[in-house]
């Protein structure tokens, strides 16, 4: 067949498929949507048609838009038919125990160097400025100073809700970036986990050491059991992309990352939730003068418990079905 | 066919059709990133300046939009916008998944999380070099999300009929590539000017012995024939 008649026959077609794309791409309804399938089916064998007889590469390309754009409309969303948030509470504690040996380690990494930080700096305390600097070991002793500024001065909500922002923008842009870090074969994960974790040892072996623990350490406890194990999920998560790329097992090492990727997503989107959390408790409870040090203790004590508690039961009775 | 010369993904669709992407680059893609910085930062500016209105809290809540606008932001334009960040608008660029359909939230969130790796150990250099190691340019992101970097196509000329003229045979049988470069070049002829027009066809008229005007106008008239169109124009 010419193409002159190819093109005769087919153009009023190629309009009105054109005319019901363009309303669907722009989200609106079309009283012929109904025939979008049966449309972009014939515009993909005249397509396969003119490839095969040889028309000219202008009307291979006029087609090859079509078929392309009416693949996008029908096939959109099919990578993902999910929605990303949809039952994430149930799916957040299983895909942790679902990578509970990649949680055991990045846990290491990261309670590891901590406790070598403190036990380092309970014996030789000078060491504490190998691994933070001075000026921010001093900023750290006047914050917990109980007569200082920041414990005794008073206090506004406008300059909480500032440290508010401060700790969303800070710690949940760590989280995010150990994760992220982590398709570098896992190792910026680890390093992460690591550093943060000495720096942690370091500054809390040395407020201990110099006699400031009894307002350390009712200070971080609240925020600690959401903040400390959202780090430690984070991290795991991380490893959960590196380890694709180490160890793919019978995948290629793209499939492996990308399956990986997909597996440790509930894992940075909880962890990042979790961050938010802390950041309320961190800003709004933990500094508060109102609440007696003992208060803080007993329910920085319940956190932990139901934070463990959650990622431990959370979600078993879907893990059943 | 051309995919080992061209940057071409070729995409398999369930109707049995192969549907090419042209894959982006590496230096477009750093350009995009350079004017999304530029965008990002005047977006805070102007936000920032804007939420002084509201006095004190002010303070907390640029610390929020900062982190808003350096987490969210290419996942927030490239699932309203359909792949595409301002700086991917500027330079005709779009996201995709790898079937050719639109980005999806959870590949949008995860190749943009996964930039932080790509950026390591400085400048972009482990994704510059996934990018120049993997055939369709993916970095690191690209890859664990299942996304490919595509330029937009142009739309679609419409139809292009030749003017109307002589019909005649082609002298000799043509092979269907041979066709196919001849009515190719008859259309894309108006696009041209008349030396590189006449130029061009005595590359085919050589053998039909033919040169100048004279073989413009027979491979024209072939192409006519060759395309069915009828003497009295295009039909």
């Amino acid at each position: 067949m010419k193409q002159s008649w190819f093109e005769d026959q087919g153009e009023a077609l190629w309009r009105e498929h054109e005319a019901l794309l363009g309303a669907l791409e722009r989200g609106g309804r079309h009283p012929r949507s109904a025939e979008l399938p049966q449309e972009h089916a014939r515009i993909c064998s005249m397509l396969a048609l003119a490839r095969e007889r040889r028309y000219t590469l202008g009307l291979i390309d006029r087609l090859e838009d079509l078929a392309l754009r009416g693949q996008r409309v029908i096939y959109a969303g099919r990578a993902d038919p999910e929605p990303l948030l949809k039952g994430l509470l149930a799916r957040f504690p299983q895909a942790v125990r679902a990578t509970w040996a990649l949680h055991a380690l990045a846990f290491v990494l990261f309670v590891g160097p901590w406790l070598f930080g403190m036990a380092l700096v309970a014996n030789r305390p000078d060491l504490a400025t190998m691994v933070v600097d001075p000026s921010t070991l001093t900023r750290m002793e006047s914050m917990y100073d109980p007569s200082g500024e920041v414990q005794a001065g008073a206090r506004t909500i406008t300059e909480d809700f500032s440290r508010f922002g401060y700790y969303i923008w800070n710690n949940v842009g760590i989280a995010l970036r150990t994760f992220g870090a982590g398709a570098g074969l896992g190792v910026g994960s680890g390093l992460i986990l690591v550093y943060n974790g000495l720096v942690l040892g370091a500054v809390s072996g040395h407020l201990t050491a110099v006699g400031l623990g009894h307002t350390f350490w009712p200070f971080v406890i609240g925020h600690g059991s959401f903040e400390l194990t959202a780090i430690v999920i984070a991290g795991a998560a991380g490893l959960k992309l590196g380890w694709g790329l180490v160890a793919p097992g019978r995948r290629g090492r793209a499939a492996a990352l990308r399956e990986g990727a997909r597996e440790a997503l509930p894992l940075i989107l909880g962890a990042g939730g979790m961050l938010v959390v802390a950041a309320g408790i961190e800003a709004f409870w933990s500094p508060s003068r109102l609440i007696e040090d003992e208060v803080k203790l007993a329910v920085g004590g319940v956190l932990w418990i139901l934070v463990l508690g959650y990622l431990t039961l959370g979600g078993r009775a879907r893990d059943a079905r | 066919m051309a995919a080992a010369l061209d940057t071409r993904r070729e995409i398999e669709t369930p109707e049995g059709v192969v549907l090419s992407e042209r894959v982006a680059g590496p230096l477009p893609r750093a350009l995009a990133w350079c004017v999304d910085l530029l965008a990002r930062t005047l977006l805070y500016l102007v936000l920032a300046t804007g939420l002084q209105i509201i006095g004190a809290f002010a303070g907390g809540f640029m610390l929020i939009l900062l982190f808003v606008l350096e987490w969210g932001y290419g996942v927030a334009f490239e699932l309203t916008l359909n792949g595409r960040t301002p700086g991917k608008l500027v330079l005709g660029l779009q996201t995709v998944m790898d079937d050719g359909t639109p980005v999806t939230p959870r590949a949008s969130i995860l190749r943009n999380l996964l930039r932080v790796a790509d950026f390591l150990p400085l400048g972009f250099l482990v994704g510059l070099l996934s990018a120049l190691v993997d055939p369709h340019g993916r970095r690191l992101g690209d890859l664990a999300a299942g996304t490919l970097v595509v330029y937009r196509r142009a739309a679609a000329a419409e139809r292009r009929p030749l003017p109307p003229g002589p019909v005649t045979p082609p002298p000799v049988p043509l092979r269907p590539d041979e066709q196919q470069a001849l009515v190719d070049l008859a259309q894309r002829g108006p696009g041209l000017s008349i030396d590189r027009q006449v130029e061009l066809a005595e590359l085919v008229g050589q053998g039909w012995g033919l040169s100048g005007k004279a073989a413009l106008d027979r491979v024209t008239a072939v192409a006519r024939y060759l395309r069915g169109d009828t003497p009295g124009g295009e039909s």
